[in-house]
């Protein structure tokens, strides 16, 4: 008998975030906006608030796939607010130019999702950026020199400081799905939650291989999501029946289908285990 | 390069929000446009039910942010230096629950977001509960503006795509069941692990449901449609893994040609039977619809017996005829009974 097994708080940390993926991007964007802020410092308040704005915008925007991509998708971002802001705070103040402008710019940050690989959702950053500068009292020379340099810093913070290692943010994943499939196959009886969790970790896997094709969809990643999804699916099942066996309110030919449902999850999970085991060695040694 | 199909009808979208919003804020001469047309454009989505449950979450999310970072304003309000932290600490959270690499949370991220503001405006000393009041009005308003937008340019509602990936997902099921019943009456080793492909569909089946929820709140005929559609699609998605399971524990064993006739006189209707003439009553889990499916069981015990299956032999062809037959019986009436 057990229950939700109990981690550290930095096993928990790595769990809700492995490879501190997010930590890592949340802490570099605070500083991105500190030192665009200090470069600004002596500036008009108005242009410091436009230089952390403009670095924390430029952190995110960023495409789905190869480190190539997300530097273009980063830098032709910038390239836009560059452009779009100046021009937009020239215009501040001139009503119907304004609005021509800003619908112009609210279609086109939507129609620029053709191009690009993910959801594209980080556009909507670059039309705040140029919403604000036509709202705000700014001058273009400013607004074209603080996304210029919230571009070189939030360029130099993402992709050259503590750059983000997606690989081994996925074997963490597997690691703690591991850990916690064998916990919920050993323990007669444990909390759902641990379910959702095992959830979370397949479903994190699944988006970092769609999102990087750099770590090989083909290879020994995509197998590891392919053995769990079937692993979460025998658990499930397990967990499942496991439950039913608790309760009084089945007929004996149930109660056999029951269990031979619960054998056949503990022997499929036994299956599943080993080859998990042996593709994240593989990977451990550095192989595909 | 993404198809022009699916990116025109959301580009006007936001054409659409933008100007609706700037009419708004001419009308009603607010002091910080920029807010209403911000949250309106960001508010638009691909169909109607992702716009509302997003509108919906913006509104709850900035309410509680503001209410919270007003109650830490009024107790840091001589520290300078314990306010700017305390802003800093909201971009880093804030960025922390950005939805990327699968994880995070937009209510989250927006509360942190609305922290952020107050504290901004608290050290710039501007902070009033007066600005409270008009992010929240300007919020609502901006709000209104995207829900405008998106009938204004129609936009497809998540029933109907729930409606149509369900299909799809019953079409690849079903396609697959067939093969993998002739393959395993002829003894043929099972084809690949369908689990992944099937589970990732009824993801995104889930998201369109919940969804729907949203798009039909004053409807409950609909609603209760929409919850329907899912738990069906659900139930046939597990029946089919669970049998694929099955299979793939027995494909080794001798005895499978014993089970050939009970299996293929089960799954032969419902290979050919479309989503919508399975049936399954609310209230039955349908990962595992056991507790009052006597005749599935019924028949999974009789016939194992009558083939003359013991031992680990059972493990899976219990099972195998317990799946086979609970997917027949979705196909004339309710699988189950609600629980009690």
């Amino acid at each position: 008998m057990a229950g939700t097994e109990v981690l550290s708080l930095r096993d928990k940390l790595v769990e809700s975030d492995p490879g501190l993926l997010r930590f890592r991007q949340a802490l570099k964007s605070v500083v991105a906006v500190a030192l665009a802020v200090a470069v600004f410092s002596r500036a008009s308040g108005v242009i410091t608030l436009f230089a952390g704005i403009s670095a924390a915008f430029l952190m995110q925007c960023v495409d789905s796939g190869s480190r190539r991509r997300q530097q273009a998708s980063m830098a032709a971002t910038a390239g836009a607010m560059m452009i779009m802001a100046p021009i937009a705070s020239a215009l501040h103040g001139h009503r119907a130019a304004e609005t021509a402008l800003l619908v112009c710019w609210a279609a086109a940050v939507f129609y620029a999702r053709r191009f690009l690989q993910g959801n594209g959702a980080f556009t909507l950053f670059a039309f705040t950026e140029v919403l604000l500068a036509s709202a705000l009292p700014g001058n273009p020379t400013g607004q074209f020199q603080t996304a210029a340099v919230g571009f070189v810093i939030a360029f130099f913070m993402r992709f050259w400081v503590w750059p983000p290692d997606e690989a081994r943010a996925f074997c963490d994943a597997v690691r703690f799905f591991n850990r916690r499939a064998a916990h919920i196959a050993n323990a007669a009886n444990h909390d759902s939650a641990d379910l959702e969790r095992l959830h979370a970790a397949v479903v994190f896997g699944q988006n970092l291989l769609a999102e990087h094709s750099e770590l090989q969809p083909e290879g020994v990643y995509q197998r590891l999501v392919s053995r769990q999804f079937d692993a979460l699916q025998s658990l499930r099942m397990l967990h499942e029946a496991r439950s039913r066996a608790a309760g009084t309110d089945e007929s004996g030919d149930c109660a056999a289908v029951r269990d031979s449902i619960r054998d056949l999850a503990v022997c499929r999970l036994v299956e599943i285990a080993a080859e998990l085991r042996a593709d994240l060695q593989r990977l451990d040694r550095g192989g595909r | 390069m993404k198809a022009a199909s699916a990116v025109n009808p959301l580009a006007m979208r936001g054409a659409a929000a933008a100007a609706i919003a700037i009419l708004i804020t001419t009308v009603l001469s607010l002091q910080r446009p920029y807010w209403v047309i911000m949250i309106a454009v960001v508010l638009v989505n691909q169909t109607t039910g992702q716009s509302l449950r997003r509108s919906g979450e913006r509104v709850a999310a900035t309410l509680a942010g503001f209410a919270i970072g007003w109650g830490l304003e009024w107790i840091t309000s001589p520290h300078h230096w314990v306010q700017i932290g305390i802003m800093m600490a909201a971009v880093f959270l804030a960025v922390f629950f950005r939805q990327s690499w699968g994880r995070g949370s937009y209510a989250w991220m927006m509360l942190f977001i609305s922290l952020y503001v107050v504290f901004l405006f608290a050290v710039l000393g501007e902070w009033s509960p007066a600005i409270f009041a008009e992010r929240i009005a300007d919020t609502c308003l901006g709000a209104g503006a995207a829900l405008l937008a998106t009938f204004a340019v129609h936009s497809p509602g998540s029933r109907d795509r729930l409606r149509q990936e369900a299909d799809k997902l019953w079409d690849q099921c079903r396609a697959q069941l067939a093969e993998a019943v002739a393959g395993f009456t002829c003894g043929a080793p099972p084809t690949g692990q369908p689990h992944a492909a099937l589970l990732q569909q009824l993801e995104a089946l889930r998201s369109h449901m919940e969804e729907a929820l949203y798009e039909t709140f004053l409807m409950p005929a609909a609603r209760r449609d929409a919850v329907r559609n899912f738990a069906v699609a659900e139930m046939l998605c597990y029946l089919a893994l669970g049998l694929f399971d099955a299979i793939a524990c027995g494909a080794g064993s001798s005895q499978g040609s014993k089970l050939r006739v009970p299996l293929e006189e089960s799954i032969g209707p419902v290979v050919h039977a479309r989503r919508t003439d399975f049936e399954l009553p609310p209230g039955v889990n349908p990962l595992l619809p056991l507790p009052a499916c006597p005749e599935a069981c019924r028949f999974a015990a009789e016939e194992c017996r009558k083939a003359g299956l013991d031992g680990s032999d059972l493990i899976w062809a219990r099972p195998l005829l317990y799946y086979a037959a609970a997917f027949s019986d979705a196909l004339r009436k309710p699988v189950c009974e609600p629980r009690v």
